[in-house]
């Protein structure tokens, strides 16, 4: 059995308001965001100025002018995550990241995260894009538990915002940049044990949701969301069946993608505010961060004996969920 | 899992040595690269003016030639100074690429795509960062299977084996099917005077792993520690470099090569006799022109960059591929990977 025994985050510091989104004159403005995609918030490592001069058209540039890279987020959230747990870099035996915007492809983000956190872990990047959450805890679940390490550390990373056009009024309008970490271990038991978890892929619909390497970010907006929505049900409904979940002690969290999106998803399985924990609405979608950073803010609330359902999907396309047990003293 | 190892003895005749074995199967392997040769002369041409010190470097790295997707004429005019560009003009990209070597792996395994119930890519120069370059290898075949990038650099494919050879056999599908590929040329700048030119070469090789079907070579052994600190040879982030200061020294190369041999003679009372050596592929010079020490001859040195060029990932199962028809009864396959600064470790494949 694995147990998640602690979590960190890292978002970024500049907010970018609807407001602000209205300003830049691309036909949008802060009643459509709101209505449209229920977020009236979301962070950047970009200057506002930046954004407002440039529109970010050349995203090899916004590295030059971002305060923060995604290595940058990654290490400060696994340094919360291994405040928390309360060990050293050098228990961590493996470090795992998932980025689906790196500054850099080589060395792997994993590598270089593990080398500013003083960790001679193996470290290596598994990648899939927004349900790295699910990715990473079904991954681990493969290995025969004598042959991990005490100590796992994985973390999602993205700043998307460097990838976005900030002439285009509905991408401009999604993203925020984050990152979060968490420590899994087979040895250790910790506040959550894993006791479900699934990841898979319908890799002919691929170019659904793009991030160009030197360019930008790219979706079929319409179908993506369509498809999120009745995946995300889906991978409920099969938990539902498979798992004793009663959603007035439950709760759910699922991918960041956009706050009318997730009130789909809990309106069709009688999913109360109170059970829904989330953070897009001030934080954008953080892409393969944002499930285990809400998590991660929400930690201090986990009750004894609830189950925690994560639902995400994303890019690929790909899918996952994980049921997490919070441990009864 | 118990196998036969069959070595051959100081007198001819074989030996049988039985061993604890991880159960995993090579079942097939494929590489691809572009047609168009990336010359040393041509590079000159372009006046790129490597010094000695650099041309010695070039030497140890063994390599003669290198393949490119993008067009000569080109190179020439542009020094492929813009990355963006490159990619229109380029004849191929990286999931091409990858999705030719998964075809050979596939023919050579004897099995269909549908068979496989995982695919996992490596790339360190894709298109895309997201989605993964698995999505788009699989995406090209056109099935839905479960898919994600798995991004180690040098040392994918000795991480990969390593990987499904600890994991639980009610978790493994089937057939896995793991990919790398690169095509470096496409970021590499041409202007100036630099060593990455002469290095790198595009490329991609597949492998099927099987931990329930029978395959060409047997995985007995594997084993990867962590080495050192980070020290990169190459680093990726718009065009590529190479850090030649980076570099390990030849006698460094030699002796974790000759310490992966002899850790494997005296865990599996093995010899080097029979055995091809697929040693760090950016070190095949020093490989061959040490080959005497390493007590293997030059023709049982599998390469993977000698014409092609280097292929980060992706060069390591090119050099494999190469041999794969040459494959007889009791061949035994020592793989000994250095990473740059990241991991080394071992591998020994033998045929049944």
């Amino acid at each position: 059995m694995l147990h998640i025994l602690g979590m960190g985050t890292c978002h970024a510091d500049t907010v970018i308001t609807n407001k602000f989104l209205e300003e830049l004159d691309i036909g949008t403005n802060a009643q459509w965001i709101e209505e449209k995609i229920g977020i009236l918030e979301r962070v950047s490592t970009l200057p506002l100025d930046y954004i407002r001069e440039t529109r970010n058209q050349d995203p090899r540039m916004a590295l030059d002018v971002a305060s923060m890279t995604p290595t940058d987020m990654a290490v400060r959230a696994a340094q919360d995550a291994i405040a928390q747990v309360g060990i050293a870099p050098h228990d961590i035996g493996m470090v795992i990241v998932n980025s689906c915007a790196p500054a850099q492809t080589v060395p792997g983000e994993a590598v270089r995260i593990a080398e500013r956190l003083g960790s001679s872990a193996v470290a290596f990047d598994v990648v899939t894009a927004c349900p790295a959450f699910a990715l990473h805890v079904d991954f681990l679940r493969n290995y025969e538990e004598s042959k991990l390490p005490e100590f796992v550390l994985c973390i999602s990373t993205a700043a998307l915002t460097q990838h976005v056009n900030y002439n285009d009024r509905s991408d401009g309008a999604i993203w925020g940049d984050a990152a979060a970490a968490w420590i899994v271990s087979p040895v250790h038991k910790g506040k959550l044990e894993v006791i479900h978890s699934t990841f898979t892929a319908d890799p002919t619909r691929c170019g659904a949701v793009v991030v160009d390497t030197f360019g930008f970010f790219k979706q079929d907006g319409r179908a993506v969301r369509d498809f999120s929505v009745r995946q995300t049900v889906r991978l409920i409904k099969a938990i539902e069946e498979n798992y004793p979940i009663d959603w007035n002690r439950d709760v759910f969290v699922g991918h960041q993608a956009n706050r009318t999106m997730l009130e789909q998803v809990t309106n069709n399985r009688g999913i109360p505010e109170s059970n829904h924990w989330h953070n897009v609405t001030y934080l954008g979608n953080q892409a393969g961060a944002g499930s285990a950073a809400t998590l991660c803010e929400n930690w201090d609330k986990i009750s004894p004996g609830q189950n925690i359902v994560v639902a995400v999907v994303g890019a690929g396309l790909s899918w996952g969920s994980l049921v997490l047990r919070a441990k009864v003293p | 899992m118990q196998f036969t190892l069959l070595e051959v003895t100081h007198e001819g005749s074989l030996r049988e040595i039985r061993v604890e074995s991880s159960g995993m199967y090579i079942v097939g392997v494929g590489a691809a690269y572009p047609d168009t040769e990336l010359t040393g002369e041509f590079l000159d041409s372009l006046g790129l003016h490597l010094t000695d010190a650099e041309r010695g470097i070039l030497a140890r790295l063994g390599i003669r030639s290198r393949r490119t997707s993008l067009p000569l004429d080109y190179i020439s005019a542009t020094r492929n100074i813009d990355l963006l560009e490159a990619r229109t003009r380029a004849a191929m990209s990286p999931t091409d690429l990858g999705v030719l070597a998964a075809r050979q792996a596939l023919e050579r395994a004897g099995i269909t795509i549908e068979q496989v119930g995982l695919v996992v890519a490596d790339s360190a120069t894709p298109y895309q960062t997201c989605p993964a370059e698995a999505h788009r290898i699989a995406g090209a075949f056109g099935v839905k299977v479960a898919s994600y990038d798995i991004v180690a650099g040098s040392g994918a494919i000795p991480l990969y084996i390593e990987m499904l050879s600890t994991w639980k056999q009610e978790r493994i599908p089937d057939y896995v099917l793991f990919v790398s590929t690169n095509t470096p040329t496409q970021q590499v700048s041409y202007k100036g005077s630099a060593l990455a030119p002469y290095v790198f070469g595009d490329a991609a090789s597949a492998v099927v792993l099987s931990s329930r079907h029978n395959g060409k070579l047997k995985v007995i052994d594997s084993y990867l520690r962590k080495q050192g600190e980070l020290k990169p040879v190459v680093a990726v982030n718009h065009h590529m470099a190479f850090a030649a200061e980076h570099l390990p020294h030849d006698a460094e190369v030699v002796n974790l090569v000759e310490q992966g041999l002899r850790r494997l003679s005296e865990k599996l009372s093995l010899s080097t006799r029979n055995l091809v050596l697929v040693g760090p592929q950016l070190f095949y010079g020093d490989l061959t022109a040490n080959s005497e020490r390493l007590g293997v001859s030059p023709d049982r040195l599998a390469v993977g960059v000698a014409d092609v060029g280097y292929s980060v990932g992706a060069s390591i199962g090119v050099a494999i591929s190469s041999r794969w028809d040459q494959i007889g009864e009791g061949q035994q396959i020592v793989v000994i990977h250095t990473g740059d600064g990241l991991w080394s470790g071992s591998i020994l494949l033998a045929s049944e």
